[in-house]
């Protein structure tokens, strides 16, 4: 590949092009508002969960189910990002070469962040409140035959166990995929490329079974008589475009700030913004088939999850989430100038990030309730504790930003990334 | 019109490298010619700037395929399932979105595929049995390492002197006049 900027390319990839700034007052304004959030919503939780008092008591599992929300949402975001890394890795891609370490910067928030923000619900309140969020952790289920046929797999030991294991896993392929790319920063060492290839081809097939069984496990076990067999695809579907969004959105307030100039340009914009329409079209599919095949089997123990989602304000919500997560991003993104359009493919990774909130709350929040009440659809409650965790993983997300180079300096497919154009 | 001139198809001009070619085509496009077209063994970046091609218009054929295929699952669904011949399966409706979007899928995927490669072929003014520039022998290496730009004597630039010396001038390592197909 002999392109003309690969001449001048030497320039651009030397110095302030390529470091961020420090952005501590951002940084550290996000943390402690985060941290704020997160206060307010696991003392009104924790506090309130175990009231006699109804009202009390459903406050308490509300903020318990927001703060999951968040901590999902961001857990999302990072998985996201892992799987794009090992993807990339994977085939060898070469256009990618330039916007890899800012999907590291988002991959390697699984660890510490996201763990510390699965402490609170996936652990803390499985040990302590056992039932409040998971309602198959209550003693009084034990008597149900469904609940019976399924405690082999779902018992607090083997939950906890494997939540321990997902973190093993993905924490294991995050850290060693970002410090390998950190090393060749210093070393130049070009084996580590081949290092990393195949560790990701391990990595993926571990990445789709623990993306998978987590999405039962955190997610469709909050109700435990129903089950959706491709619950864990529609959990992957559901995170991947808005990953590439929040990729897209890094990128584009880096340029923003006159950072990599002539590097990242509109071709590899476009590029994500195919991807992201892609993903646009799969969560649609698979979307419409966990709810097609449950509505055409009219199996009662399928059908109520569905029923509970489609009746009152949930039933707009649902409506909500076909148009705003599937038909108007895909009529945004069908057309080619719109993709390569920074402002746009902005805009649509901010509405992609929305309504994959929407779609972990039309997932998460129904099934906080006392008894059959689930009280008010949204609270201020919900808000604090959904932005908390999301607070604090951007937060930290800027500090990791600006502690290496933007992009992989001695990475052997640079040039190839440099100067990439798109056929059509 | 004289015979020699009626039977000349146009100029074919060969060049080095893709980069030689890239450079040639901006200069015929430069020049105002509208009836040429550049060969090369794989597709090369930036060409079609180069040459001052529009976009193609076979994403608009394609979307009013899957417009229309997407009606005709509708109508077809509802008219023979909810009012010509409605049949209780399952207690499903008779009408309802959730069964009949498989098929209004299917059918919006398959006309759009038709429009995506029956336009692409009407486009391209194809299919086509013959073409003058088969007659040339070199030409063949088209599919294989050559690159060339053929202009027709249909262009209102054309003219057998001047094009032929702004090919030159451009680097063509070799120039041929192709005549038109004898039969």
């Amino acid at each position: 590949m002999s392109h003309a900027s690969s001449s001048g390319a030497g320039a651009l990839l030397k110095g302030d092009n390529i470091t961020a700034p420090k952005g501590s007052t951002l940084s550290m304004g996000l943390l402690g508002l985060g941290v704020i959030c997160c206060a307010i919503t696991l003392f009104m939780a924790f506090m309130n969960i175990r009231s006699e008092d109804a009202a009390a008591h459903l406050t308490g599992k509300q903020a318990l189910a927001a703060f999951h929300i968040g901590f999902i949402i961001t857990l999302g975001i990072s998985l996201g990002a892992l799987v794009f890394v090992m993807i990339l890795h994977q085939v060898g891609a070469g256009w990618s070469a330039l916007i890899r370490r800012q999907l590291e910067h988002l991959m390697a928030g699984i660890f510490p962040s996201v763990l510390l923000l699965a402490i609170p619900t996936v652990f803390a309140a499985t040990l302590f409140v056992p039932g409040e969020l998971f309602h198959w952790m209550d003693g009084h289920v034990h008597d149900d035959p469904i609940y019976q046929a399924k405690s082999a797999f779902l018992n607090v030991n083997f939950f906890l166990l494997r939540a321990v294991i997902y973190f093993a896993v993905w924490t294991g392929l995050s850290v060693t995929l970002y410090r390998q790319s950190l090393r060749q920063d210093a070393t130049g060492d070009r084996w580590i490329t081949a290092r990393s290839r195949r560790l990701s081809s391990i990595g993926i097939v571990l990445f789709a079974l623990t993306t998978a069984f987590a999405a039962f496990d955190w997610m469709m076990s909050l109700d435990y008589h129903w089950f959706s067999t491709m619950f864990g695809v529609y959990f992957f579907a559901g995170f991947a475009a808005p990953a590439l969004g929040m990729l897209t959105l890094v990128l584009v307030a880096l340029r923003r700030a006159g950072k990599l100039h002539g590097l990242v340009t509109d071709e590899h914009l476009h590029d994500l913004g195919k991807l992201m329409f892609g993903f646009v079209v799969f969560w649609g599919y698979i979307g419409f088939s966990q709810y097609f095949l449950i509505w055409y089997a009219n199996i009662p123990e399928e059908t109520s999850w569905f029923i509970r989602r489609r009746t009152d304000l949930w039933g707009w919500v649902a409506v909500a989430l076909v148009w705003g997560r599937f038909v108007i991003p895909f009529i945004l993104l069908m057309n080619r100038a719109m993709r390569r359009n920074p402002a746009v493919l902005s805009f649509v990774s901010v509405w992609l990030m929305l309504f994959f909130i929407l779609d972990i709350y039309f997932v998460v929040r129904p099934e906080a309730r006392v008894g059959d009440d689930g009280g008010a659809l949204f609270t201020w409650l919900d808000a604090v504790g959904i932005l908390g965790p999301i607070l604090l993983f951007l937060g930290f997300l800027i500090r990791r930003i600006a502690s290496s180079p933007l992009i992989p300096v001695n990475d052997p497919r640079l040039a190839e990334s440099v100067g990439h154009k798109n056929f059509i | 019109m004289t015979s020699k001139s009626s039977n000349n198809w146009g100029i074919l001009a060969q060049y080095e490298d893709p980069a030689a070619l890239t450079h040639a085509c901006e200069k015929v496009r430069d020049a105002g010619y509208s009836k040429w077209d550049a060969y090369c063994p794989f597709p090369v970046h930036d060409l079609n700037e180069a040459m001052g091609l529009p976009r193609s218009k076979v994403g608009w054929i394609v979307i009013t395929g899957a417009c229309t295929g997407l009606l005709i699952a509708v109508l077809l669904q509802w008219w023979t399932s909810a009012v010509d011949y409605p049949i209780t399966v399952a207690g499903k409706p008779f009408w309802a979105w959730e069964q009949f979007t498989p098929i209004m899928f299917e059918l919006a995927v398959l006309v759009s595929a038709f429009g995506a490669i029956f336009g692409m072929l009407a486009l391209n003014g194809l299919p086509r049995l013959s073409h003058p520039l088969f007659d040339s022998e070199r030409f063949l290496r088209a599919s294989d390492d050559a690159f060339f730009i053929a202009i027709e004597s249909k262009d209102a630039r054309y003219s057998e002197t001047a094009t032929r010396s702004l090919l030159e001038s451009a680097g063509a390592t070799s120039i041929e006049l192709i005549q038109e197909d004898q039969a």
